[in-house]
C-alpha cells in the first residue's frame, strides 16, 4: 500500500513547489534525436506529472549546478585600457537565479555529483565560488532504478547504490511512498507514514552487457602507442557529444561575449569544453597536442577510469552509460574499458 | 567569499619591445621572487591568458608576451601608464634548493627564454645582494629562430660577463652577417659546456620537440634523470585546476607545474 494517494502526494509537491524550485526527468515530445522520437532530459517541472520516473534521461541533470554557459563577469568599461577599467564579478546574479532546488537523482547522478565536488571545491585547494553557491542550494530526492536500463553499468562501477538523499519518493500503482532522510523535508510529509519503504537499487549491470566491466589499475603510457585506438581514429567523428552527456565531465572553456541588451557590455561567460574537440588543447603560435582522434579518446577513457582515481582516490567513470547512448557513431566506453583491460592482461604475460 | 578568479589591477611601469611582436611589460605588483610561477592577465574587455613571470623587481614584475591571439593583440596596444588585470601568482616554481652550490645549466628556445631568465636574474643579481647561496657555476644555452628574433639581446650580453652563454639561431641569412652567435639548434652546443657531469643541474624550457631532443641528449651525458628540470606550457583557461584543458594524465600543469623534475614529466604524455 502506498503511503500517499495520488491526489495526497500532488498536494504535497505543489507544497514543495512554493519552497524549493523542482528539477527532475522529464519528456519532451517530438525532440527526440531521430524523428518523431521524444527526448527524455532534465528540466524544471511545475506538476509531480511531469516527473519521468521509469526512464534513463539523455543529458546528465550538471547543469543545474555548471550551467552549459554561465557569466563570470561583467565588464561595463568600453575603454579597459583606462586606469579605472573594471570587472565586476557576477556572483550576486547566480545567487538570485538559483533558489533552493530539489534535484530527483538517480544513484549513480548522486555519485557524480562526488566528482563535481572534488573538481570545483577540492582540486587544488581552490573553490569556484560560482558551482559553490549553486551546490548549497540542492537538495536530492532519489529515484530508484529496481533493473539497469540499456548500457548501464553502474554495478561494476560501484555506483548502483547510494545512501547520499534528502526524500526518496517511490512510485506506487495507486499513489507514492515515502523515505525522509532529512529533517527538512518532515513537515511537507506529516505523520500518515505507516512503515518505510527502502529504495531498490539494482545488482546487475544493463542485461545486454555480459561481462563484468573490470576498472584497470595502473596503467603506463605503454598503451599509449596501442593500436587499439586507431579504431577510434576511424570511427569518432569528434562531436563531443560523449562530454556534453556525462555527468562528471566539468571542462570548460572562458570567452567574452557582448552584452545582447546594453551596448558597450561585455560579458565573460564560461561555456562547456570538449576535449574531444582538436582545439581543447591549441596552444598561441597553433600547436596542438593529440592531433588524432583516437588519442582524444584515449584520454578521455583514461581520465574517467583511471587517470581522475589516481588524483582522487576513486573512479570518475559512474557507469551511466549515457555517452554510449548519445553516441552516433556507437562507440562503447564499456567495450573500450574491456579492450583496455585485455591489452593489459596481455602485456602483464 | 573570495571569489577565486577575481583579478587585480596593475599599473605599467614600462614596455619594452624586443622584436615588433615581442614585447615586455614592467607591473607594479607586490609578488615576490618566485621563478617559474605564471600569472594570469586579464584585459576587462577581452579576456584572459596565463604569461610566465619572465623577471621580477622590487613591487614589480615582468612578464615576457608575443603579440599573436585576441588578448595580446590588445595588450600590445597599451601605454605606460595604463592598468592591466592579474591574478596569481599560480604553479611550482624550480626548486631553488637544490641548485644551492651546484653548477646549473639552463637551456632555453625562443620564447621559453621568460621562464629562465627569470632564474638567471635570481642568481646573478637577486641571490648576490641578498645574501642567498650561490651556484657553483651557471651556463645558459639559448636559440632562437633567425638574428631577428633575438630576446632580451642586452641582458644575454651583460650576463655574458660573469657566466658562459651561448646563443645560437637555427638559421641566419645572408644580411645577417653582423651575427657573432652559434648556428644550430641548442642540442648541438650541449658538447661546448664545461665541466659537465653527472651532478649537474639543468632546466629546459622551450618548444615540446626541441625539449624531448635535448633531454634525450643530456641524458647521453650520464646527467642523472633527476637533476633534470622541464616547464611545461599548455592550453589554460582558469590556472585553478578547474578547466581543465592542461591536465596531462592525473597531473594539472596549472597546479602541479609547469615545471616538472624529469622523473615525472617522462611520464607526462599527452
Amino acid at each position: 500500500m502506498p503511503d500517499y494517494t495520488e491526489k495526497n502526494t500532488k498536494i504535497t509537491f505543489n507544497n514543495l513547489l512554493k519552497d524549493y524550485k523542482i528539477y527532475a526527468p522529464v519528456k519532451q515530445p517530438g525532440a527526440g534525436r531521430l524523428s518523431s522520437t521524444d527526448l527524455i532530459t532534465y528540466d524544471y517541472v511545475s506538476s509531480l506529472a511531469e516527473i519521468v520516473f521509469d526512464e534513463k534521461t539523455y543529458f546528465s541533470p550538471k547543469a543545474v549546478l555548471f550551467p552549459t554557459r554561465e557569466t563570470m563577469y561583467v565588464s561595463r568599461e568600453t575603454m579597459y585600457v583606462s586606469k579605472n577599467g573594471s570587472l565586476t564579478d557576477s556572483l550576486e546574479k547566480t545567487e538570485q537565479e538559483i533558489p533552493i532546488t530539489i534535484l530527483f537523482l538517480r544513484s549513480c547522478d548522486i555519485h557524480a555529483l562526488k566528482v563535481l565536488d572534488t573538481m570545483f571545491l577540492k582540486n587544488g585547494n581552490f573553490e569556484d565560488p560560482y558551482y559553490k553557491k549553486r551546490r548549497e542550494n540542492i537538495r536530492i530526492f532519489l529515484l530508484e532504478c529496481p533493473e539497469a536500463f540499456e548500457t548501464c553499468f553502474c554495478v561494476s562501477m560501484n555506483t548502483n547504490q547510494t545512501q547520499d538523499y534528502s526524500v526518496f519518493l517511490k512510485k506506487e500503482k495507486n499513489g507514492y511512498s515515502v523515505k525522509v532522510q532529512d529533517q527538512e523535508f518532515a513537515k511537507y510529509f506529516p505523520d500518515n507514514v505507516t512503515e518505510e519503504v527502502e529504495p531498490r537499487f539494482c545488482q546487475k549491470d544493463s542485461p545486454s552487457e555480459k561481462t563484468k566491466v573490470t576498472i584497470p589499475k595502473n596503467i603506463d603510457t605503454e598503451i599509449f602507442k596501442h593500436p587499439l585506438w586507431d579504431e577510434y581514429s576511424a570511427r569518432c567523428i569528434a562531436c563531443g557529444r560523449c562530454n556534453t552527456s556525462c555527468p562528471t565531465c566539468t571542462c570548460f572553456s572562458v570567452q567574452s561575449v557582448p552584452d545582447k541588451d546594453e551596448p558597450g557590455v561585455m560579458n565573460r561567460k564560461r561555456i562547456w569544453s570538449s576535449c574531444q574537440i582538436e582545439d581543447f588543447s591549441r596552444l598561441a603560435g597553433d600547436h596542438k597536442f593529440r592531433k588524432s582522434v583516437g588519442d582524444r579518446m584515449r584520454y578521455k577513457v583514461l581520465h574517467k577510469v583511471h587517470d581522475f582515481e589516481k588524483r582522487n582516490g576513486f573512479s570518475m567513470c559512474v557507469g551511466c552509460g549515457r555517452c554510449d547512448d548519445v553516441c552516433p557513431e556507437y562507440i562503447s566506453m564499456q567495450k573500450s574499458i574491456h579492450k583496455i583491460n585485455e591489452v593489459t592482461a596481455q602485456e602483464m604475460k | 567569499m573570495e571569489n577565486s578568479y577575481n583579478s587585480k589591477p596593475a599599473k605599467i611601469l614600462n614596455i619594452t619591445k624586443h622584436t615588433q611582436v615581442e614585447w615586455s611589460f614592467l607591473l607594479e605588483t607586490t609578488i615576490e621572487y618566485t621563478p617559474g610561477q605564471f600569472v594570469f592577465v586579464s584585459l576587462p574587455h577581452v579576456s584572459e591568458i596565463p604569461i610566465t613571470i619572465s623577471g621580477f623587481r622590487k613591487n614589480a614584475i615582468e612578464i615576457t608576451v608575443r603579440n599573436v591571439g585576441t588578448v595580446t593583440s590588445e595588450l600590445f596596444k597599451l601605454k605606460v601608464g595604463d592598468a592591466i588585470y592579474y591574478r596569481g601568482p599560480y604553479g611550482e616554481l624550480f626548486p631553488l634548493d637544490q641548485y644551492d652550490n651546484e653548477h646549473l645549466l639552463l637551456i632555453a628556445g625562443g620564447s621559453g627564454m621568460a621562464a629562465v631568465k627569470s632564474l638567471v636574474e635570481y642568481y646573478l643579481e637577486y641571490s648576490l645582494k641578498n645574501n642567498k647561496p650561490k651556484l657553483k657555476k651557471l651556463d645558459l644555452v639559448v636559440g632562437f629562430r633567425t638574428p631577428k628574433h633575438v630576446l632580451y639581446a642586452k641582458e644575454l650580453k651583460k650576463w655574458g660577463k660573469n657566466s658562459d652563454v651561448i646563443v645560437t639561431v637555427d638559421k641566419h641569412e645572408d644580411e645577417d652577417e653582423s651575427w657573432l652567435g652559434g648556428v644550430g639548434f641548442v642540442v648541438d652546443f650541449i658538447k661546448d659546456i664545461q665541466d659537465l657531469g653527472r651532478n649537474s643541474r639543468v632546466v629546459v624550457v622551450g618548444p615540446p620537440v626541441m625539449m624531448t631532443n635535448t633531454v634525450r641528449e643530456l641524458l647521453s651525458y650520464n646527467i642523472q634523470e633527476k637533476n633534470i628540470w622541464l616547464s611545461f606550457e599548455r592550453h589554460m583557461k582558469c590556472g585553478i585546476g578547474k578547466c581543465g584543458h592542461c591536465r596531462i594524465r592525473d597531473k594539472y600543469v596549472c597546479l602541479d607545474g609547469p615545471v616538472f623534475n624529469y622523473i615525472e614529466a617522462k611520464s607526462l604524455i599527452d
